[in-house]
């Protein structure tokens, strides 16, 4: 008998990772290691509140944990330890809380050179209104995809003459091709319907002439979803009177900035927005956008919202979509509830209860 | 600057194809070198003939002719002593003709009221916007615009009252771009350090005048160190002459994020070109829509006035659909800078009651009015007045 089911369990592990929807523990599924990376500030707090929240789905995920502060390597340049970039350069996807950004360490921005370092060329920030927290927008449903490594943000900027300053906006046709690439495949696998791009073309004709003309080739590609162009400054009219008319967004990096963020106000703000990067070599990184909250650390009043939505969003780019939607369905409905939520949610229960009362519904809808 | 003017004198004289192609390479080096010419020039005399004054008219495409035309009905019912001097800029031609006469007539006039002159992106970059040559060419390095909330329009947000100064001649609308290499396509951003004091100085100036409280700048500093970096200290110079005027500044993104839940903390905001464009723009859609706020470009000498949000507006072109508030507004704008108050505020308070008490509204508010019938309601109330006017 004990030969028998050891047989059974053996067969049934050589099976690929297949979901069922009762995981009463009986179905093996394969392991996909995950490097977390907890972060400072509220950082460690919300990190361990998302891995309990998996836990209770049981979602089949192996967490590494790693620290990524910044260390200088040989020839003097600063770089991530090594057991850091091994560690996600073997499982391909990263959860990242926030970074504590250093003002006189003498090294770029962390966030800066784990973009280096994995070449992280987009930025997609899906907004979609919580049930349950109001805000004068309801109903918005769009995703922000944002090229992430040229544009107005190359750093180039030279003194010309006293008193005159230039800085350089370089925008390049491979940059511009790969992220509308992954704009229109995204739309493509999430179901949605537009791809518009947003640009500046009457101002700047070379160069969101350049991006335009980009989004227009790939269009070509991918007929199965409805292209359209519109300026900037119109887009963030018709955002703040309407947001319904827009689906899925695409643009350069400054103006990314201030939409994502401009999206991200609509919905409530960086507390509950996900936010994943995309790199080259099938590398992801899904984070929470919002900074450390130095103030609230360690006194568990930290809402794990932000990194929770975007461990679903890592999820759903794993394929494991049956576990994003029971997590977010719970999350969800705790925030409709509005019986247990954080401070920063309305509520006045700590983190801890918070996240007690998310894995109990995520473990009442197994 | 005296030099420079030197050496074009003297190279007119040596050879007179020689000054010219000089002239051209000084225009390439930007907007600051032109203005400082103009600045020997000695300003013009109002135009102004007879107690009548001259304005320079561009109806531009889209819904631009149609509104301007109204405003001009509206004047000849309320026997405003303005004529119009009409200049058409064709934007499908690549000549720079015709916005070289729309400029000349502006210089002419001092003064002019302009609807949106479209630019097809897809001509060579060559062709500049007309909207942007105009605004360099004569220096209107002040764009103003106040967005009000107002009681007859239904919002989501109520109690705004933002005054937003951008600059307008520099940053990122310096249109120099070339391709290094195939493929790789540079923008220069340009800021320098003479504009971002005059603009900060024209906005603690318009704060102290309006008994404005606070002024915020707008910026990027934190990863654009050098270009908004020296905005900002501008800024701070400019308000350590102030002290009455609180100064703070905000990074663009959370601006944006604020501004969509709580607007009713900012008072007067100054900022760059690109970030006023969007800023503007998000200002202009939380009190409404592009129907209703006005918008003012002033120079040293001259001032231009159009909507705020500058749209073409083809999509209601010619449907009589299109909301002439705006439009209105801008030409009551027009009439204060001219110093023709009572006719500014006769013309204001019908299209506020318009707005706000009879509540006649265009589609874009939601509303089933049509463009005529707006104005002829605001006609009708200027007549109410008992002021003379003329025949419908």
């Amino acid at each position: 008998m004990a030969a028998g089911s050891v047989w059974r369990s053996l067969v049934r592990g050589k099976c690929s990772g297949t979901s069922r929807g009762t995981d009463s523990g009986s179905v093996w599924v394969q392991m996909q290691t995950v490097t977390l990376i907890p972060g400072d500030g509220i950082g460690p707090e919300i990190s361990a509140a998302v891995v309990k929240i998996f836990d209770a789905a049981k979602a089949p995920v192996q967490w590494e944990e790693r620290n990524v502060t910044a260390i200088k390597g040989p020839g003097g340049k600063w770089m991530i330890p090594a057991d850091a970039k091994e560690s996600m350069d073997r499982s391909k996807i990263g959860l990242k809380g926030p970074l504590k950004t250093p003002i006189a360490a003498g090294h770029p921005s962390m966030n800066l050179l784990l973009r280096k370092t994995f070449d992280l060329y987009a930025n997609v920030r899906p907004c979609v209104s919580i049930e349950g927290y109001r805000t004068p927008y309801t109903d918005v449903d769009l995703v922000t995809i944002r090229e992430n490594t040229e544009g107005e943000y190359s750093g180039i900027e030279h003194v010309i003459v006293d008193g005159v300053v230039q800085s350089i906006k370089l925008i390049t046709e491979d940059a511009s091709r790969r992220i509308a690439e992954y704009a229109f495949e995204y739309a493509r696998n999430n179901q949605r319907s537009s791809v518009t791009a947003v640009h500046k073309a009457n101002i700047m004709r070379m160069s969101d002439g350049l991006f335009l003309r980009k989004c227009r080739e790939v269009a070509e590609n991918f007929k199965d979803v409805k292209f359209t162009e519109m300026y900037l400054d119109t887009v963030c009219l018709n955002m703040v009177q309407d947001p319904t008319q827009f689906d899925v967004l695409v643009m350069p990096n400054l103006y990314g900035d201030i939409l994502s963020d401009l999206c991200a106000g609509l919905i409530g703000g960086l507390g509950v927005t996900p936010s994943g990067n995309i790199g080259a070599n099938g590398v992801a990184i899904f984070e929470s956008v919002h900074g450390t909250a130095p103030d609230i650390a360690g006194l568990d009043l930290a809402n794990p919202t932000a990194l929770l939505l975007s461990g679903v969003m890592m999820l759903r780019h794993m394929g494991l979509h049956q576990y994003a939607a029971k997590i977010q369905t719970a999350c969800f409905d705790t925030i409709k509830e509005k019986k247990v939520l954080t401070k920063d949610l309305g509520g006045n229960s700590k983190c801890s209860e918070f996240t007690t009362e998310i894995c109990r519904r995520v473990q009442d809808l197994a | 600057m005296a030099a420079h003017s030197a050496v074009l004198s003297v190279s007119r004289i040596i050879n007179p194809i020689w000054g010219r192609h000089l002239g051209n390479t000084v225009k390439v080096f930007g907007t600051t070198l032109t203005s400082h010419r103009n600045k020997t020039l000695h300003v013009p005399p109002p135009a102004k003939y007879g107690g009548r004054h001259t304005v320079t008219l561009i109806p531009g495409d889209g819904i631009g002719p149609e509104l301007l035309s109204h405003v001009v009905e509206v004047f000849r019912f309320s026997c405003v002593p303005v004529d119009f001097e009409v200049v058409h800029v064709n934007s499908a031609l690549e000549a720079e003709d015709d916005i070289d006469n729309a400029i000349t007539a502006i210089r002419r006039n001092g003064v002019a009221l302009k609807g949106n002159i479209e630019t097809k992106h897809t001509m060579p970059p060559s062709m500049k916007s007309r909207n942007n040559l105009l605004r360099t060419s004569l220096d209107l390095y002040a764009n103003v615009m106040h967005c009000q909330s107002l009681p007859g329009v239904q919002t989501r947000h109520r109690n705004i009252d933002i005054m937003i100064i951008r600059e307008n001649t520099e940053g990122e609308y310096s249109s120099l771009e070339h391709e290094s290499v195939s493929g790789v396509v540079e923008c220069l951003k340009i800021i320098t350090r003479s504009n971002s004091l005059r603009i900060a100085e024209y906005a603690f100036q318009l704060a102290r005048e309006k008994g404005r409280r606070r002024v915020t700048a707008v910026h990027k500093a934190n990863i654009m160190k050098l270009g908004d970096g020296l905005f900002l200290q501008c800024c701070r110079e400019v308000a350590s002459g102030y002290p009455d005027i609180t100064f703070d500044s905000m990074i663009v993104d959370n601006t944006t994020m604020q501004l969509v839940s709580k607007p009713q903390q900012f008072d007067v905001m100054v900022m760059p070109n690109l970030y006023g464009n969007v800023v503007s723009n998000v200002c202009a859609g939380l009190v409404g829509g592009p129907g209703l706020v006005p918008g003012a470009n002033y120079g040293r000498d001259y001032a231009v006035f159009e909507t705020a949000t500058r749209n073409t507006g083809k999509s209601v072109a010619g449907k009589n659909i299109a909301n002439p508030t705006a439009m209105l507004l801008a030409s009551c704008m027009m009439l204060d800078h001219l110093k023709l108050y009572n006719y500014a505020n006769l013309i204001r308070n019908a299209v506020l009651t318009t707005m706000n008490e009879t509540r006649l509204h265009t589609a874009d508010l939601g509303g089933q009015g049509t463009t005529s019938e707006v104005v002829q309601s605001i006609m009708r109330i200027i007549q109410s007045k008992g002021q003379l006017t003329a025949d419908i």
